[in-house]
């Protein structure tokens, strides 16, 4: 039964492949199993989850510098 | 009222989206220089062809892409100068998150979290985010930037970082274990 069970390590490292559906059927119930038991892990998860969503949406508050601007259009313009 | 077919308009392109292209684009390359070119060639590249633009995605959709497959090629070209090998990043140090018996150790299991529906905390969550993004080593840093924030599958990024899987795990194993810490750290 031993071979079962997934350390720490392995379980977080697992999330992050499951995440992409690379886990068979095998890896996916020991980490159903481990997730089940191990609260730090699911912390651990569930953290992960939070930073990888709200990541895609992160955007800086700076404009486009007006030098860039004006080479940018003056190179479009060239360019057309 | 009658519905025009779309078509791309350059003249505008500057005004309507190169504020909102370089927004998405800073924090996804973190280098303002690079950032500017990466929009530049953006442009330029959508001047070039736009016979291809068919109106069917929108314009703002259209240059978007565009700048995803920038940013793409920037870590492309980046990857090929890289000195840095995956395994010397992998083998440099200890393991401060797990003991020997691969369980937490004391202190590394971290809280709770709650994803805020309010704006403001979720743009300081950003802002925290995208700084603890900066504190990565490079490596975990461009696997971080590619997956969480672009959003390519593993093989992609494998082959643009010029990786192999196995160190694409461990790097990016690596990156969540200390982004999680990291934010946990600065977030109120």
């Amino acid at each position: 039964m031993t071979y079962l069970l997934l350390s720490c390590k392995e379980a977080t490292m697992m999330t992050a492949k499951r995440e992409e559906g690379k886990l068979g059927l095998v890896g996916n119930t020991q980490l159903t199993m481990h997730l089940a038991m191990c609260r730090l892990c699911r912390r651990f998860h569930k953290a992960s989850q939070i930073i990888s969503s709200e990541s895609k949406c992160i955007e800086s508050t700076e404009t486009l510098p007006n030098d860039a601007k004006n080479r940018i259009r003056e190179l479009m313009n060239h360019q057309s | 009222m009658e519905k025009e077919i779309q078509q791309a308009n350059p003249q505008n392109w500057l005004q309507l989206y190169g504020d909102m292209l370089y927004q998405y684009c800073l924090p996804r390359v973190n280098d303002t220089a690079a950032a500017e070119d990466i929009v530049q060639d953006t442009f330029l590249s959508a001047l070039k062809g736009i016979g291809g633009y068919k109106g069917e995605a929108s314009e703002k959709n259209w240059l978007f892409a565009i700048l995803k497959n920038k940013i793409i090629d920037y870590y492309r070209k980046k990857a090929s100068q890289q000195t840095v090998t995956a395994s010397s990043v992998i083998n440099d140090s200890e393991d401060p998150w797990f003991n020997e018996a691969e369980h937490w150790r004391n202190n590394t299991g971290g809280g709770e979290w709650h994803i805020s529906n309010n704006e403001t905390e979720r743009k300081e969550l950003h802002t925290i985010i995208n700084l603890c993004k900066d504190g990565l080593k490079e490596l975990p840093q461009q696997v971080f930037t590619l997956k969480y924030m672009e959003d390519l599958p593993s093989e992609e990024i494998c082959k643009v970082l010029n990786i192999s899987s196995s160190n694409y795990w461990v790097l990016l194993h690596r990156a969540r274990l200390q982004m999680r810490g990291c934010v946990e750290k600065n977030w109120l």
